[in-house]
């Protein structure tokens, strides 16, 4: 009660003070808000997709900025909490004065945001790029405050479904968080099969914020009981591996996919630890969902420059940010990944809309400018395109698979044929 | 009284406890019955917009309260659309909700007890979304949480009342304590005060001297009261002491005094073949008032105590009135007179009026002498005598004992400056002996303070054998003691005897 209290006192006086927002556009930089998981269990999305985006932005800000202005990033951890969300998305509306939210971690994070981009219709704030694929911000009454980049969970979810049904894997469990993200993964997976006339044939959830530490054998013996032919994991890279890790143990090699969410670079090096320390191998009969196209196929001309970048960059976390645990190896040694890709692919696409202002670059503008966007070539060989009724740019889903401790495009299907 | 305390204090705990436990879970009845309604009231249009996803954040809100277990919303084909169960869906909830989607068509909040395992308590509360046709919400309260409570808070309860059981019967006991410690202290002290000599007071009463002055209470003034009874009871001691030391001093005195008086007694018995004479002198205290003299006068009129040829004795026994210093003072100097007026060769009469004269003579003590004395011719056997107010001595013949006849009887010394005293005379056959005596010896008291008496004393001297003087006074002085058989000596006793011899 007393939150709600507070949460209501802070949403007046932010209604009372965004009047005076639009007079306080600074002349010389652009100041973006961002509220991800810095700490907790999916850390490393937070941390990886804010270095893809800075690495842009960096190299942006080098160049000239936008139109002579600098892009900043007001950053702020919520540990995939949604109360820690509300309140640094608040912050960042009063206080702080943002021009733009951008790069928010999480679907149970972001669906508790979204009433207050609603409350703040007037005022032009809109969310740029969230790192969920969740329906609540592509559908009414929301998806008018939010520009989704990447493709969504229905659409992840529908093609994991369609491929396995193909593989004559028609029998389709579901693992998943017991929250918002979760449940907008359990639904796409539904949809999915109810075109083909079929249902979940079983599903279990874990709590948000287990650890890979944690034991999710009863999951694995829930599942198990009805025999799917294949299993679609909605959750964070810990939990992902922990079931896969039980799932392996049970002696169970049933083909394990996950959503591009799960953070899959950190979800692999738990895995490979954890197959070192076993002496067995984790990784296989593994699926990916990716947004985004390979990160190692310089053929793309954005995977190219991705790249360039990231090599004369300093991952760190965000001016403020304190650093709570290892954060993902593989990334920090190599800098690459797909989830900083994604931040980088969305702070390009940023970049594109804020120049289309053409000098005139002002919160009641951007709307315009976004649906301005039509067949952008963002050089990952798939057009982005928004609209009247289109917030979402890109559509296509990429899967990957393991191979010898590296994730690789699946050219094959066959492989995981039953 | 500690059961009887428990049993009080599980009574409340439980009434208390059964107290909370309808009152919550009539909290947790509403509060199951709010949420589902306004889960229901809000999921309609969600549901209708097919987003599980926001239908799921708005029951994962829900989820944080207290006492809520799980929700579900299953859609009007008794599809569960979206729950909070981890790590599944329990098949007994499954059931219900196919059950549950038969039997809604109305818009009643159906509240039941339900278990998903067995040792669950729960409280399914269903709403229905749109009378049913769009489906319904199920929230159920987890009422073993009010059991948990309830002991928590029991426990707690029990833990409180005991702790201040145990503090009060603490602070009783210290307080009793500080009450019983003094009175322990000033009861030992008692004891020691009774049991010591009392010779130094200062270390007893120093220990009872803190709680006089600390305590302001009852306890503080008994020990007040004993330093108060202490300091007077020091006071009469040393003043005992005092008297004690003072005494000692005059006994000490006294008997200096004493030893004077009998020096001034003859010490040496007369070594004539004429005579034998004996004497004994017992005082009552330290000093007395009675004396005996005897000295020998000769033609020059020179005193001879034993020798010499002296052929004139001259004895005397008194009595002075009254006890102690005063007595013997007066009779010191009635003896001194007695014998310098003797040495003058005066007839006993006349040896007594000048000795009355004297002693008469700024005698503002009114004190007086009795007094017998005699002058004997140890050739002739003549005798001459003279009593101022004495008991007559008694006259030993062959015959008997007989009282000396006194022709005049005088009146005693010291009273009438002008009184005049008279010479008797007879004398004595070979043989014949005197005894004379003060009234120590016939008025010796027994323990039923009957005298000694004339009577037995002269029947005494006369029926005994012994005509020495020696016996004579040893014999009536044991008759004395065992008549007198242990009663204390009320009067100085003294006896002179003389045997003539010729």
């Amino acid at each position: 009660m007393k939150i709600i209290l507070k949460r209501t006192i802070a949403i007046l006086f932010v209604c009372l003070s965004v009047s005076t927002l639009s007079y306080a556009e600074d002349d010389n930089k652009i100041v973006i808000g961002m509220s991800a998981a810095f700490s907790g269990p999916s850390k490393n999305l937070g941390y990886e997709l804010y270095n893809g985006m800075m690495a842009y932005f960096e190299y942006i800000n080098k160049n000239g900025g936008v139109d002579g202005k600098n892009i900043e990033v007001l950053a702020y951890d919520d540990g995939y909490n949604p109360l820690p969300a509300i309140n640094n998305t608040l912050k960042l509306l009063d206080e702080d004065k943002i021009f733009l939210l951008m790069n928010y971690v999480g679907t149970p994070t972001v669906t508790r945001v979204l009433p207050i981009l609603k409350i703040f219709e007037t005022r032009d704030i809109f969310l740029f790029f969230p790192f969920t694929g969740a329906e609540p911000q592509r559908t009414q009454p929301y998806m008018d405050y939010v520009f989704n980049l990447r493709a969504s969970y229905l659409q992840e979810t529908a093609w994991l479904v369609a491929n396995f049904v193909d593989l004559a894997r028609p029998k389709i469990a579901v693992f998943y968080q017991a929250d918002a993200y979760g449940r907008s993964g359990w639904d796409g997976v539904r949809k999915a099969l109810s075109k083909y006339g079929l249902n979940i044939v079983g599903e279990a959830t874990y709590k948000r914020g287990a650890n890979f530490s944690s034991s999710y054998k009863e999951q694995v013996e829930i599942l198990r009981k009805d025999n799917p032919d294949a299993i679609i994991s909605i959750g964070s890279y810990a939990a992902c591996a922990g079931f896969i890790r039980d799932a392996r143990d049970a002696g169970w090699d049933i083909p394990i996919a996950n959503v591009s969410f799960v953070g899959s670079e950190s979800m692999l090096d738990l895995l490979i630890a954890q197959g070192r320390e076993n002496s067995k191998d984790y990784t296989v009969n593994l699926i990916n969902t990716e947004v985004v196209p390979d990160y190692t196929d310089t053929s793309l001309p954005a995977v190219k420059q991705y790249r360039e970048l990231m090599a004369n960059y300093t991952p760190k976390l965000p001016p403020g940010v304190e650093s709570s645990g290892n954060l993902n190896s593989d990334f920090v040694a190599d800098k690459y990944g797909f989830v900083s890709f994604e931040g980088f692919l969305n702070a390009k696409m940023l970049v594109e809309i804020l120049k289309r202002m053409n000098g005139d670059i002002k919160k009641s503008r951007i709307k315009d400018a976004v649906l301005g966007i039509k067949n952008y070539d963002l050089g990952i060989g798939e057009t982005v395109s928004f609209g009247a009724g289109q917030n979402q740019g890109l559509n296509k889903v990429y899967f990957n698979t393991v191979i010898d401790g590296r994730y690789v495009p699946i050219k094959d299907w066959s492989i995981f044929k039953k | 009284m500690i059961v009887l305390f428990g049993i009080i204090a599980t009574a409340t705990s439980a009434l208390s406890g059964w107290y909370i436990y309808t009152g919550l879970t009539d909290e947790f009845k509403t509060k199951g019955t709010s949420i589902a309604r306004i889960i229901s009231d809000s999921a309609v249009g969600i549901l209708l917009n097919s987003d599980p996803a926001t239908l799921q954040s708005i029951l994962d809100e829900y989820l944080d309260i207290v006492g809520v277990s799980y929700i579900l919303v299953a859609d009007s084909g008794g599809v569960i659309v979206s729950h909070t169960f981890v790590p599944g869906i329990p098949e007994n909830i499954e059931d219900l909700s196919a059950r549950m989607s038969k039997k809604y068509l109305n818009t009643d909040i159906d509240i039941e007890p339900f278990t998903i395992t067995e040792s669950d308590d729960l409280l399914n509360i269903t709403s229905p979304i749109l009378g049913g046709v769009a489906g319904y919400v199920i929230v159920g309260m987890d009422l073993s949480l009010i059991k948990s409570q309830i002991i928590s808070i029991v426990l707690r309860q029990q833990v409180l009342i005991f702790t201040i059981f145990l503090f009060a019967i603490g602070l009783s006991y210290l307080l009793i304590n500080r009450i019983s410690s003094p009175l322990n202290r000033l009861t030992e002290h008692a004891t020691r005060l009774a049991s010591s000599d009392l010779s130094d007071f200062k270390d007893i009463s120093s220990e009872i001297e803190p709680i006089a002055r600390s305590s302001k209470d009852e306890i503080g003034d008994l020990a007040q009261s004993f330093v108060f009874m202490e300091g007077k009871l020091q006071d009469s001691i040393n003043q005992l002491a005092e008297t004690i030391s003072a005494k000692e001093r005059i006994e000490g005195e006294l008997g200096a005094a004493r030893d004077i008086q009998l020096n001034i007694l003859p010490k040496h018995l007369p070594q004539k073949r004429e005579i034998e004479l004996q004497a004994k002198i017992e005082p009552a205290r330290e000093v007395g008032g009675d004396f005996y003299d005897f000295f020998f006068i000769n033609n020059k009129n020179n005193i001879e105590n034993v020798k010499g040829d002296s052929s004139k004795l001259f004895f005397v026994i008194g009595d002075v009135s009254g006890k102690g210093v005063p007595a013997a003072l007066f009779m010191a100097v009635t003896k001194t007179l007695i014998k310098a007026t003797a040495s003058m060769d005066l007839s006993p009469s006349e040896v007594l009026t000048k000795v009355n004269k004297e002693l008469s003579v700024d005698n503002d003590a009114c004190m007086f002498v009795t007094l017998f004395c005699g002058m004997l011719n140890i050739t002739s056997g003549e005798l001459s005598y003279c009593s101022a107010g004495h008991n007559p001595p008694y006259l030993l013949t062959k015959t008997g004992a007989s009282e000396l006849v006194q022709e005049n009887s005088c009146i005693a010394l010291g009273i009438l400056e002008d009184a005049q005293y008279l010479t008797s005379k007879l004398t004595l056959n070979k043989g014949d002996g005197i005894f004379l005596y003060t009234d120590g010896v016939t008025e010796a008291m027994n323990v039923e303070n009957n005298d000694y008496s004339d009577e037995k004393l002269k029947q005494f001297l006369q029926n005994l054998d012994s005509s020495d003087p020696q016996d004579i006074i040893n014999n009536v002085y044991n008759d004395v003691v065992n008549f007198t058989d242990g009663a204390s000596q009320y009067d100085d006793i003294t006896m002179l005897a003389i045997k003539y011899l010729g």
